[in-house]
């Protein structure tokens, strides 16, 4: 922390960053020092919450585009760059999910899922990493998921997504070698953020039904908060965490099964 | 208070290590304080031997110099965290022992593995988070800040994982 703090004065780009576990990490890393680009598909909702960072003291404005088009993921590192400098830190946290039966799932929402989850933190990471490695510097966090670890019906193509993450942070890292850019990936349980709801209307159940479901799966008996997923993104992109250089923090609150 | 369990005479990197932690060192569970927010067992060194040759008294060293050993301390230091209003058992075991030679430290590093999820869920109900970290012997101070997120509130939701503490190569610094 205070003027030894790694993120202080750095450049972090937080894709899907208006909301839930990516509002939380823009909101950890802007208090730590970083001067956060904050992205979301809508330029409102991005926005929004760079200007709730700014009225807080922090340096922070909004970077809307949609990272399955790497075009408009080109363009949004460029404009990143012009703002405040290259890109040092990257949390690839953009993800959608629409529940869905495989046996009913139209071929668009498979390939929605994949190019915003998988295809967006490539996109993100082929754009900043030369820059990275010019520089010697660079750390990336890549939000998977504990259902690319398990099987949940209703999400084969999140779950395939997500799994996707965790074996591109691997081949990833084993590229990037002891170059001085780091890649780690964090696989979150259940989080209180808005996917609650569309998943409890997809189990046809009340809101708040869906959130006690989820928490009897775990052992401490809660979901977690946004925050808690946030301090841990910081510890993987801050000192001290080369162990986890190809790997994912799995952090369920514990599971039922091993 | 942190405790840091060691199974021999101290030697100079655990001593270290628990200084980083700012942890006391243990040798047996009757030295566990009764105010106890966090413990680290740390693994147990044992001479490398070819399976073939490794006899009943060398197996029954490794297990119980680390899986007993390990089983015991969580036993004791369980109740005394959970009433000191919780906190987290830290199990660690040795990184990378499907080298030849290793067979019975693997085979107790892999139970100690397992006792801690097993022990995360007896453990969850008062507030005493257990995982196990994998660590390098000889580099333990590469494991201090996974080690410290471990026993502290930021690793609130991580329970019952076997979380590496050291790097497998990947990331080696010069």
């Amino acid at each position: 922390m205070g003027a030894a703090d790694v993120f202080a004065g750095r450049v972090a780009l937080v894709t899907g960053a208006s909301r839930g576990i990516g509002a939380a990490v823009a909101r950890r890393l802007a208090a730590r020092g970083a001067a956060v680009a904050v992205n979301a598909i809508d330029g409102a909702e991005a926005e929004a919450t760079a200007a709730e960072l700014r009225e807080a003291g922090r340096e922070a404005a909004a970077f809307p585009a949609d990272v399955a088009d790497p075009a408009q993921v080109a363009s949004m590192v460029r404009a990143v760059a012009a703002w405040r400098g290259p890109v040092e830190v990257l949390v690839n946290n953009a993800g959608v999910l629409e529940m869905t039966p495989l046996a009913e799932m139209p071929p668009e929402v498979w390939h929605r899922v994949v190019d915003v989850n998988l295809g967006g933190t490539f996109h993100c990471m082929r754009e900043v990493v030369p820059g990275m490695l010019e520089r010697g510097f660079g750390r990336i966090v890549n939000v998977a998921s504990f259902w690319g670890l398990v099987g949940v019906a209703g999400a084969t193509h999140y779950g395939a997504s997500k799994g996707g993450i965790l074996a591109l942070t691997r081949a990833v890292a084993a590229e990037l070698g002891p170059s001085g850019v780091r890649v780690a990936a964090i696989a979150p349980g259940t989080v209180d953020t808005e996917q609650l709801r569309a998943d409890a209307a997809f189990a046809g159940i009340a809101l708040e039904e869906m959130r006690a479901r989820y928490a009897a799966d775990t052992l401490i008996g809660r979901i977690a908060t946004p925050e808690e997923i946030a301090g841990l993104v910081a510890f993987l992109a801050g000192e001290g965490a080369e162990a986890f250089h190809g790997r994912a923090l799995v952090a369920t609150g514990g599971r039922r099964v091993a | 208070m942190i405790a840091v369990s060691v199974a021999g005479p101290v030697n100079g990197e655990e001593r270290a290590l628990a200084r980083a932690l700012g942890a006391e060192v243990v040798h047996a569970p009757g030295e566990l304080p009764d105010l106890l927010r966090g413990l680290v067992v740390l693994p147990a060194a044992v001479p490398r031997r070819p399976f073939a040759e490794i006899d009943e008294a060398l197996w029954r060293r490794a297990l119980d110099a680390n899986l007993t050993r390990a089983m015991e301390l969580s036993r004791a230091a369980g109740p005394r965290i959970a009433a000191c209003g919780g906190g987290a058992i830290v199990l660690a075991v040795p990184e990378a022992l499907t080298e030849p030679g290793w067979a019975h430290l693997a085979a107790a590093s892999g139970a100690v593995a397992m006792l801690a999820r097993a022990l995360a869920a007896e453990l969850a109900p008062g507030g005493v988070r257990v995982n196990a970290v994998t660590v390098w012997p000889g580099r333990l101070a590469e494991a201090v800040p996974v080690l410290r997120l471990l026993l502290s509130e930021e690793a609130s939701y991580v329970v019952g994982e076997v979380v590496p503490a050291a790097d497998d190569g990947l990331a080696r610094w010069s």
